[in-house]
């Protein structure tokens, strides 16, 4: 009776590790916090339908994640990647990620062109703008010009990582300058400073202290950090998507190439289940972003705090002259900006 | 060779240890001399022009000067914090010695990044202790205490207490109980046996407590990020800036290099002082 019980146990084992090694495991790298709770279901409902697991694994930003690939670059960890358009520009031209494939993305079809890319889909777009207390601050901020307002005095924190520098490039084209001529950036963010109470480093931070009210304003915000909270009726915290210029940040996502074929092929399969309607709507409902996917439906309450779609007078950040730059830029911005 | 059994046992993962330790050191060091040629990319020369750019610019110079300054009085102050209460724990009953101890072990054992939050809520415009000072009348708005050198002081001190406290205690336990009856008995007073006996006798424990706390506050991180809100970065904070943010690894390398081995200096300092003080107090 033993022996047949031993038997059996080891035959269930063997059916058990066979099925478990059938299975691919990928891992998935995205932000933090707020995005794992997003993508957690997401990634469970992939694993039910597709018997393949995908472990999510944290960045702190996408600067962070994109060192984490370039030191990986001889032996990948990561399978797929969410990012922004300036660091997977980079990631595209040091040779990290694979090239698309349609065959295995069958969602790809209903996007418009312009969002596939040859390594890079375009999975959502992310308002960016201005993020405030409305207990903190004594008007209503409507435009990028009012982060001057001297009512503002020791309120707004500000960031010059989030969006590799974008914050500057903003003040260049309030100052008639732009990425290509970015010293009016630097003259306008310099008359800001009495405006400045300090500067986060991390969207974590600049979501903590405006809980805390040690800022009143985030002055380059990005909506999917504050989308959840806002929704209360009681809510004191306030996004606004200043009219010109706009911000709407492509949030590609890519394959990370060098991880094998089943892996890659898995992969391809997860980037098209995210790119499904369902999933579009999920992502964009709990981060206000427009779904990338025209058959998604739009959020309901983001058409109270964006407006309308079409946009029009979105900004196309320039991001080689960008990466071109942003060492040069970040020193001038510690030595001019941060510094007190 | 009985005894020789502990020493091997401990042998084979302390040479793991050392053996990973000097692999990620020589590869910091790799990185440091090898030419820069833009972000994320590194030639495969010999340079030392990483180091020329860090010690070329006195902004650069500015993050070590300020990380010296700061962890110097911090650890002054951390000091006469952590002796005041090793000593009171050597001399209270064992009910209050047993909840110093837990204190300072959850406080130790806390996460490091969830005690410095702690400090955000506690400094913020909104926190605790600007809420007291309004209530006591001390003052009407709230003082900018967050994202000041104040804040990121305070952060240190807070937080390198328990690393100070438990070699003192450590040392001052140690002092046999019949050396202070005698010198009692003999006509000292209370304040002439802690001058004569307790403290050079303490020693030991406070060079200990020095030098891991600098070390600590030299090389902090997570504190001056969050609580000096980017106007009082370190050294730790420039190094992280050049690799995560423009990915100039031999700059990052570099930077960190200088800081180990200016480290290694303050040790030896540090270490050669109190170890002069330690022979010229037992004579």
């Amino acid at each position: 009776m033993r022996i047949v019980a031993a038997i059996g146990a080891a035959i269930l084992g063997i059916c058990f590790w066979a099925g478990q090694a059938a299975a691919t495991e990928i891992n998935f790298m995205t932000w933090g916090g707020h995005y794992l709770d997003t993508y957690n279901p997401l990634v469970e409902k992939f694993a039910k339908q597709t018997g393949n697991k995908v472990n999510i694994v944290v960045m702190s930003g996408a600067k962070d994640g994109l060192t984490k690939i370039m030191a990986q670059k001889d032996d990948p960890q990561v399978d797929v990647w969410l990012s922004i358009e300036s660091t997977a520009a980079e990631a595209e031209q040091a040779g990290l990620l694979s090239d698309l494939r349609p065959d295995l993305m069958p969602n790809l079809a209903a996007l418009p062109k312009g969002y596939i890319g040859k390594q890079t889909v375009v999975m959502t777009l992310s308002p960016r703008g201005i993020a405030y207390r409305t207990d903190l601050v004594p008007f209503e901020i409507k435009d990028w010009t009012d982060l001057w307002d001297p009512r503002l005095k020791g309120k707004i924190g500000m960031s010059f990582v989030i969006d590799t520098g974008t914050p500057v490039i903003m003040a260049a084209l309030l100052a008639g300058g732009s990425e290509k001529n970015i010293d009016p950036g630097f003259e306008k963010m310099k008359a800001l400073k009495p405006n400045l109470a300090g500067f986060f480093k991390t969207d974590q931070e600049s979501v903590k202290f405006l809980e805390s009210g040690d800022f009143a304003v985030i002055g380059y915000a990005i909506l999917a950090n504050f989308y959840l909270k806002m929704q209360g009726e009681s809510s004191d915290v306030k996004f606004v998507m200043p009219p010109k210029p706009k911000f709407l940040a492509s949030i590609p996502g890519a394959v990370v190439k060098g991880r094998g074929a089943e892996r890659e092929k898995v992969a391809f399969q997860f980037l098209d289940f995210l790119l499904s309607p369902e999933s579009q709507e999920w992502v964009t409902s709990r981060f206000g972003q427009v779904p990338a996917n025209p058959k998604a439906k739009l959020p309901e309450t983001l058409a109270k705090v964006i407006p309308p779609l079409p946009l029009t007078d979105v900004y196309h950040v320039d991001w080689n002259v960008v990466n071109a730059n942003y060492p040069a830029w970040n020193d001038r911005w510690n030595k001019e900006i941060q510094t007190q | 060779m009985e005894k020789l059994g502990p020493f091997v046992r401990a042998a084979a993962p302390a040479c793991a240890v050392l053996l990973i330790f000097v692999a990620c050191l020589a590869t910091l060091a790799g990185y440091s001399f090898r030419p820069r040629l833009g972000m994320a990319q590194m030639g495969s020369g010999f340079t030392l022009e990483s180091y020329a750019a860090f010690f070329r610019d006195p902004f650069n110079l500015a993050y070590l000067w300020r990380s010296l300054w700061i962890a110097t009085y911090t650890t002054a102050v951390v000091l006469v914090l952590g002796y005041v209460v090793a000593y009171h724990m050597t001399v209270c009953g064992p009910r209050m010695r047993l909840i110093i101890t837990i204190i300072l072990l959850v406080q130790f054992f806390t996460s490091y990044v969830i005690r410095t939050y702690a400090i955000v809520l506690a400094l913020g415009r909104y926190g605790i202790v600007n809420n007291g000072l309004i209530a006591l009348g001390v003052i009407s708005v709230p003082a900018k205490l967050l994202f000041t050198e104040f804040a990121v002081a305070a952060g240190l001190v807070l937080v390198a207490v328990p690393f100070m406290v438990f070699p003192v205690y450590g040392s001052i336990a140690g002092i046999s109980p019949n050396l202070r009856a005698a010198a009692g008995s003999l006509g000292a007073t209370p304040a002439a046996v802690f001058r004569e006996i307790v403290l050079p006798l303490s020693l030991p424990g406070v060079a200990a407590g020095v030098v891991i706390v600098y070390l600590f506050n030299l090389t902090a991180f997570i504190t001056p990020s969050l609580l000096g809100g980017g106007h009082v970065d370190m050294i730790a904070n420039l190094i992280f800036d050049r690799a995560m943010n423009t990915q100039d690894y031999p700059f990052a390398s570099a930077a960190a290099m200088v800081s180990l081995l200016l480290t290694l200096i303050i040790v030896y300092l540090l270490q050669s002082g109190f170890r002069r003080t330690i022979r010229g107090a037992e004579r």
